[in-house]
């Protein structure tokens, strides 16, 4: 419950941010317009949403707000899980936006998309989000928001990374994709793995940064 | 299983560290003897020490925490508040220990700092929002209600509330969820006379019933003068007297005189003394002016004694 409160005044911090939240939602269809690959327009708008999980630390820095979650009826613990509950949301919604529209403007293009194509790019998107922003969050209670904000650009270097990875590993004579091909759960078993482990040591992390953290 | 027994489980459930605290039944309710307990606090960093110290603010009471800048004012607020971490000490809120118990403490207290924790664009709704939640105490109707009686507009944006309004939201939010203990730091600093005065009047009046207590720390003595009940006094991170106001000031007195009265003797029995070229002025304990005789002597206000002994670092 406390979470979930601790998650209700990090949206309450980006109020009066909304509009700006609502334009990196947008950049992405301007994107898909020139690509017209629903794969890269998602991971694209999730790319844009990682980059603006900086918003809340931001906001909590320039009005010293830090005295503030120290004086709540509320553990660090909860504290820090609530803002990773309100960078997952955020996420969702970024994901949910581009899953109903970009299909639909590639529609009106004439590009045909299935249903297994967007949900394969909402999953992949959403792991992408996951991912930066487990990497994301922790450097930001490290090195705060301004000294930390070298690390808003991590997914650049996770887009980078994966186009990197997709163009010179041939995946499909791959040792990892033959397995998964052979077995049809273990791709979801490892990537659900994949998913708690990373999440599970990023709040980890979090944690110990702000219980150490002397205001 | 026992009733003694029975009662020690409830306790524990409660979180009440009743080994610590004395609680007395009076008129059908429990009360606790202070409301603040400090012992032995601790803290080093690399340029300063705040070293041992210890004082309890008793519950309905005003303490009043003074000391020059820098005297380590700030630091021990931030210790009863977790905010820093102690190197040695105890600390106890309202009865419950301050990291251990430090959510049931947290719901219990308000805080007022010399600037507001609340984002600069929020309107006055926005803060019952984002507070209101995490108090089970709290009472939207008291808040909108404090809000008219320190006539903030619920519709200006925090950043366009003046600086003493601005003091007073963090009030309102304190006593919105009936916080027992008020813990200010700092809070005139930089107000206007009349807000000032109007701070002072609201603190009076919730401490009034006896039961609410606060710690107040500032450098404008004046303020406790109104006010305060007792005193700490901390200066380069040591505490030189905790207790009753009045016994502070009726204990020291200033002495005065001429460069030629200014005998090595008297210099030496005098570490709180400021001299200047013709004449000379001295903090003293009243128990010392028999051996001062044929100098002037005034009474010592607060200003004085913060003033001399910053100077000499000891209080006789």
């Amino acid at each position: 419950m406390k979470i979930w409160k601790a998650a209700k005044l990090d949206f309450n911090l980006l109020k009066y941010y909304y509009k700006s939240i609502c334009f990196t939602l947008l950049i992405p269809l301007a994107f898909i317009l020139l690509y017209r690959t629903l794969a890269v327009g998602i991971s694209f708008a999730m790319f844009m949403m990682a980059m603006s999980s900086i918003y809340t630390f931001s906001v909590a820095d320039k009005n010293d707000m830090q005295r503030l979650y120290r004086i709540l009826p509320v553990s660090v613990k909860a504290l820090v899980c609530g803002k990773y509950l309100h960078a997952f949301l955020m996420g969702i919604l970024a994901v949910s936006v581009s899953g109903i529209l970009q299909p639909m403007i590639l529609g009106m293009l004439g590009v045909n998309v299935s249903g297994k194509e967007v949900m394969t790019a909402v999953l992949a998107g959403m792991v992408l989000y996951i991912t930066y922003v487990c990497f994301q969050i922790p450097a930001y209670y490290k090195f705060g928001p301004i000294k930390g904000r070298v690390f808003m650009y991590v997914p650049v270097v996770g887009i980078l990374l994966t186009m990197f990875v997709v163009e010179k590993a041939d995946i499909r004579t791959g040792v990892l994709f033959r397995m998964l091909s052979e077995n049809r759960y273990l791709g979801p078993c490892l990537l659900v793995l994949y998913l708690t482990a990373v999440v599970c040591i990023s709040i980890g992390i979090s944690v110990r940064i702000s219980k150490n953290k002397e205001w | 299983m026992d009733i003694e027994v029975q009662i020690a489980d409830i306790l524990c459930t409660m979180h009440i560290s009743a080994v610590n605290f004395c609680y007395q039944k009076e008129t059908e309710e429990w009360i606790m003897t202070d409301a603040l307990h400090v012992e032995g606090l601790t803290k080093r960093f690399p340029d300063f020490t705040l070293e041992n110290i210890s004082f309890s603010v008793p519950t309905g009471s005003i303490m009043g925490l003074i000391g020059p800048n820098g005297s380590g004012k700030t630091t021990t607020i931030k210790l009863i508040l977790n905010l820093l971490k102690k190197q040695s000490g105890s600390i106890t809120v309202l009865g419950f220990d301050h990291i251990k118990e430090e959510q049931i403490f947290k719901e219990r207290i308000g805080v007022v700092f010399d600037s507001h924790f609340f984002v600069d664009e929020w309107k006055m709704p926005d803060v019952e929002k984002a507070m209101g939640m995490f108090y089970e105490n709290w009472d939207t109707e008291v808040y909108y209600r404090y809000l008219e009686k320190f006539r903030i507009n619920r519709e200006k944006r925090v950043k366009e509330l003046s600086k003493g309004m601005q003091m007073k939201l963090m009030l309102a939010c304190s006593f919105s969820h009936r916080a027992e203990l008020l813990i200010l730091d700092e809070p005139t600093s930089g107000l206007d006379p009349v807000s000032r005065d109007e701070l002072l009047d609201i603190l009076l009046e919730y401490t009034k019933d006896k039961r609410h207590s606060v710690l107040f720390s500032t450098h404008i003595t004046p303020d406790l003068n109104k006010i305060a009940d007792s005193i700490t006094f901390i200066n380069r991170g040591k505490l030189l007297y905790s207790g009753e106001k009045e016994k502070l000031t009726e204990s020291y007195c200033i002495v005065s005189g001429s460069s030629r009265q200014l005998t090595p003797e008297r210099k030496a029995a005098m570490p709180n003394i400021k001299i200047y070229p013709d004449s000379f002025e001295a903090l003293v304990s009243r128990e010392e002016l028999s051996g001062l005789a044929g100098l002037q002597t005034r009474p010592a206000v607060m200003d004085d004694i913060i003033v001399f002994v910053s100077k000499g670092d000891v209080l006789l």
